[in-house]
């Protein structure tokens, strides 16, 4: 039949054409080698400090070499400008997000959707990054820009936290100022038995709460507390009500969400939650939420303390 | 001849409004670039940073609002866009993906191939689902549609698993932006863009006869299941490259068209060039709108292709006479 | 021109053109009647490659209609539509220019002579005045003359139309039928029409086929086929077969059920419930 014939034949052009199509496509992916990881250049200018000759990795996998120059950096995060200014180098930030605190720097907008642009007028000779809060893509797209940006990792623990602050001591020429205030902080953080089942209340609604892996739950292990939602495997879970219900937490901690916590509080009053201890007991407290959500060592240290307060 | 004066007007502004749109961003507005500076971080700033979003601007400007027309042209239908016929919804899910499965996010082309292997992925699901029915319009449609909310509910699902930043980082992707593109990228998809817009102009008459139905369109000589099928396949790849550059812009795919055919007329092969041409300048003054109107703090695009657009749209309904 | 032995074909679910066989010659104004379902739509379905397939032998130039391809085909035969979807508001010359497609590749645009043959087309079919107008705003009887415009600018041999009229009014009927006359006198076009109205075929068709359920009842010049016992026994209906006191062709008057008996006939026509 000479009508499928022609129907066949015109398929097989359109395959081709398809499969053409398709070829050039992926040649053209291909061909395009993604830019290979170049390390970039650093000055050995001579900090006046610490003359440590040595280099440290970031989040990428990019080393720089130490010394480096820090007099004019950008923060891409609340919790690396507290850590700055835990460091007394606050004065170095030239340009921060809109939700850094307390200094006077421009603001270069917000973490995920930054301005490009500000941040190379500001010329700055050093971008702090955080791998979980500032896109993969910023950062590509400063470092193609020929802008040094060091990228921490995660903060999913109190070593991770207290790691980074090496970090920052290093990356600032603050090697001894970041182990001096360390110091005092590590002999606080002993490690008290479990007392009491705490729950900690991150958000209403979903009800989030922090699961292992998570700094916040080594700050209620810290303080003597056990974490009813350590056996999460998601790091940041919500809870189902009736877990909590059985779990029964001997303290609830509400991470302040302005308006919200006082949503918070009333949830608490409803009458299926008049069974659990805390509730009972009225161990309900509110935490400020900086110390929760910046990780720094003064603000881990903070909440521990205030955590072994309530829970006493 | 009316359309020709059309076109080169519209050539003529898109020129204009690059040219204008270099010089316009958060750090400030100033031409000094066309007489050549020689302070370097404006340099940059201008090359850079800015050339590129431009230059990426205008590219997916240009094939979102020309797959859009085509599509509404094949589907028959006004309000087709180049998302209706599911290739979004395999996007997204493909740029989820990367969220849980580590070892996918590792390269900086990780978001833009998975965004591109997605949207392929869901092309072949209807292309093979609608051979069976001789690509239908309605097959076509109701393929895309469901294919587009099982991934939407896969993601969905993602979510539910993901950090907040990782999920604010991808709805960043959802709502579009050209915020961190590079040269590499737009060399990439330039090629298949480009080759895909000049085909379905060069199918303009096709189109044409489409829209008279299939009956007719077979005795006019035209085979409607082959030429549907093959220009599905070339709006998805112009779609999948614009998507896998800047994330899902709506609006563009949607309105250019529209509002081209009540200027040029629904004739295909003026629509497709006057809508190329819009949907360019169109996007590109958004993106410009996008890095400037809140600095320093930066807009998705596609919230200013949505708003501005559908206020826009809203005003030529009101005054619309045929409805 | 045509020719059709042993035809039979359908759809899928069902065959509906069953074992018919007539011949079409150059030049002739045939009409195709029937009721409803009697598989006059199929039969243009079948001979413009909508349908796919069927069997017997269907011809066209001595060619199997199966061996042609479609856009050689539409170089031949062109069809005119009773209603066509209309999605978009094109101009009347545009949509009429889409007739020249079976003959523009895709990298082709319009020559003078194209431009040449769609002005011819859209003259002997008044169109002229209409050109700048979009076609989603004509009335029936100016798109019925478009679709015309525009299967001519085709450049057809043979020229099919699925009742070009049943929808239109006697002022149109008379225009469109004339000018069809037209064509096929002074332009030699040959011409298959499917006509409801059983006096508009009498009148203008040289010959005529009625249909009855997939087979061919009766062929022949409309005196042969309009009689009032062929009508009866294929319509199921009463009717009275007169002369037309201008042209002398047969003329068709349907008699009022309640008048049946009256009307000298004691028994009702077979098949009738």
């Amino acid at each position: 039949m000479s009508d499928t014939k022609e129907l066949r034949n015109l398929r097989t052009k359109e395959q081709l054409v398809l499969g053409f199509v398709l070829l050039i496509v992926c040649i053209a992916l291909v061909g395009c080698p993604p830019q290979k990881n170049q390390a970039t250049p650093v000055p050995v200018s001579v900090q006046k400090m610490d003359v440590v000759v040595n280099s440290i990795t970031d989040a990428t996998g990019i080393s720089f070499t130490l010394p480096i120059t820090s007099q004019r950096i950008i923060s891409l995060a609340p919790a690396i400008t507290e850590n700055i200014k835990i460091l007394n180098a606050q004065d170095r930030i030239v340009g921060r997000t809109d939700f850094c605190t307390g200094i006077s720097a421009t603001s270069i907008g917000n973490l995920l959707e930054p301005s490009i642009e500000k941040m190379v007028e500001l010329k700055p000779d050093l971008v702090l990054a955080t791998k979980d809060g500032n896109r993969p893509q910023i950062v590509e797209k400063l470092r193609s820009l020929g802008i040094t940006v060091f990228v921490f990792g995660e903060t999913n623990s109190w070593e991770d936290i207290e790691n980074n602050f090496r970090l920052f001591g290093k990356l600032l020429g603050k090697i001894r100022l970041s182990e001096e205030i360390l110091n005092p902080i590590q002999n606080e953080l002993v490690h008290y038995e479990s007392m009491y089942k705490v729950f900690i209340q991150l958000n209403v609604t979903p009800l989030m709460t922090a699961g292992q892996n998570t700094f916040i739950d080594e700050i209620i292990d810290y303080a003597g507390g056990y974490n009813i939602a350590a056996d999460s495997i998601l790091p940041w879970p919500t809870l189902n009500v009736e877990e909590i219900i059985q779990r029964n937490p001997d303290v609830i901690i509400i991470s302040d969400m302005g308006q919200i916590t006082e949503q918070a509080k009333q949830m608490w009053q409803q009458e299926r939650f008049s069974v659990v201890s805390a509730v009972k007991n009225k161990r309900i407290y509110v935490m400020d939420s900086d110390s929760l959500c910046q990780p720094t060592p003064i603000n881990f240290i903070k909440a521990v303390r205030q955590m072994r307060e309530w829970l006493k | 001849m009316n359309k020709i004066l059309i076109i080169s007007l519209l050539l003529v502004v898109l020129v204009g409004v690059v040219i204008i749109c270099l010089g316009i961003g958060p750090t400030g507005i100033s031409y000094k670039y066309l007489t050549g500076t020689d302070n370097d971080t404006e340099s940059k700033i201008i090359y850079e940073v800015r050339l590129p979003r431009i230059l990426g601007a205008l590219l997916v400007g240009l094939g979102l609002a020309v797959a859009g027309a085509v599509l509404q042209a094949i589907l028959r239908n006004p309000l087709a866009e180049p998302y209706t016929l599911g290739i979004s919804g395999g996007a997204v899910l493909g740029v989820a993906l990367c969220l849980i499965v580590p070892f996918l996010a590792v390269t900086k082309f990780s978001f833009p191939l998975m965004a591109f292997l997605g949207a392929l992925v869901s092309v072949i699901i209807v292309y093979v689902i609608t051979s069976r029915h001789r690509f239908s319009v309605s097959s076509l449609v109701l393929s895309g549609v469901i294919l587009s909310f099982i991934c939407s509910s896969l993601v969905l699902l993602i979510f539910s698993v993901s950090k907040p930043t990782e999920i604010q980082s991808m709805l960043f992707f959802l709502m579009g932006s050209f915020a961190t593109i590079d040269y590499p990228i737009i060399k990439v998809i330039t090629i298949p863009l480009i080759a895909g817009v000049l085909t379905l102009v060069f199918f303009s008459r096709d189109i044409d006869v489409l829209t008279l139905g299939d009956e007719k369109a077979s005795h006019l000589g035209i085979a409607p299941h082959r030429v549907r099928a093959f220009l599905f396949i070339i709006t998805s790849v112009i779609t999948g490259c614009c998507v896998a550059v800047s994330g899902m812009i709506g609006f563009v795919g949607l309105m250019i068209p529209h509002i081209m055919r009540s200027i040029v007329g629904p004739k295909s092969r003026n629509l497709f060039i006057a809508s190329a041409l819009s949907g360019a300048i169109f996007l590109v003054v958004s993106d410009t709108l996008a890095r400037s109107v809140i600095a320093p703090a930066e807009l998705p695009v596609g919230v200013i292709t949505g708003i501005v657009g559908g206020v826009f749209f809203i005003g030529m309904l009101i005054n619309a006479k045929n409805i | 021109m045509l020719k059709i032995s042993n035809l039979s074909s359908g759809y899928q679910t069902k065959e509906v053109i069953k074992d018919i066989s007539f011949t079409v010659n150059q030049g002739e104004f045939v009409g195709v009647i029937g009721p409803n379902g009697s598989g006059k739509t199929t039969l243009f379905r079948t001979i413009t490659k909508i349908i796919p397939g069927y069997t017997g032998n269907l011809l066209y130039k001595e060619k199997e209609i199966r061996d042609w391809s479609v856009k050689t085909l539409a170089r031949e035969i062109a069809v005119v539509p009773q209603f066509l979807l209309m999605a978009f508001p094109f101009k009347v010359y545009d949509f009429v220019a889409l007739g020249r497609t079976p003959y523009l590749g895709r990298f082709e645009m319009i020559s003078g002579r194209d431009k040449e043959v769609i002005k011819g087309a859209m003259d002997i079919t008044g169109c002229s005045g209409l050109r700048e107008r979009m076609v989603t705003e004509l009335s029936g009887g100016e798109l019925q003359r478009v679709f015309l415009a525009q299967a001519l600018a085709q450049e057809p041999k043979l020229l099919l139309l699925d009742e070009p009229t049943s929808h239109l009014d006697i002022g149109h009927q008379v225009e469109i039928l004339h000018l069809l006359k037209q064509l096929n006198k002074e332009n030699g076009l040959t011409i298959v029409v499917i006509l409801h109205d059983l006096n508009t075929a009498g009148e203008y068709c040289n010959r005529l086929i009625l249909m009855e359920e997939g087979k061919i009842y009766k062929s022949g010049s409309p005196v042969e086929v309009l009689t009032y016992q062929n009508i009866e026994a294929v319509y199921k209906t009463v009717v009275v077969v007169k002369d037309n006191p201008i042209s002398g062709n047969p003329y068709v008057i349907p008699v009022p059920k309640d008048r049946w008996e009256t009307n000298g006939r004691t028994e009702e026509p077979e098949g009738t419930a």
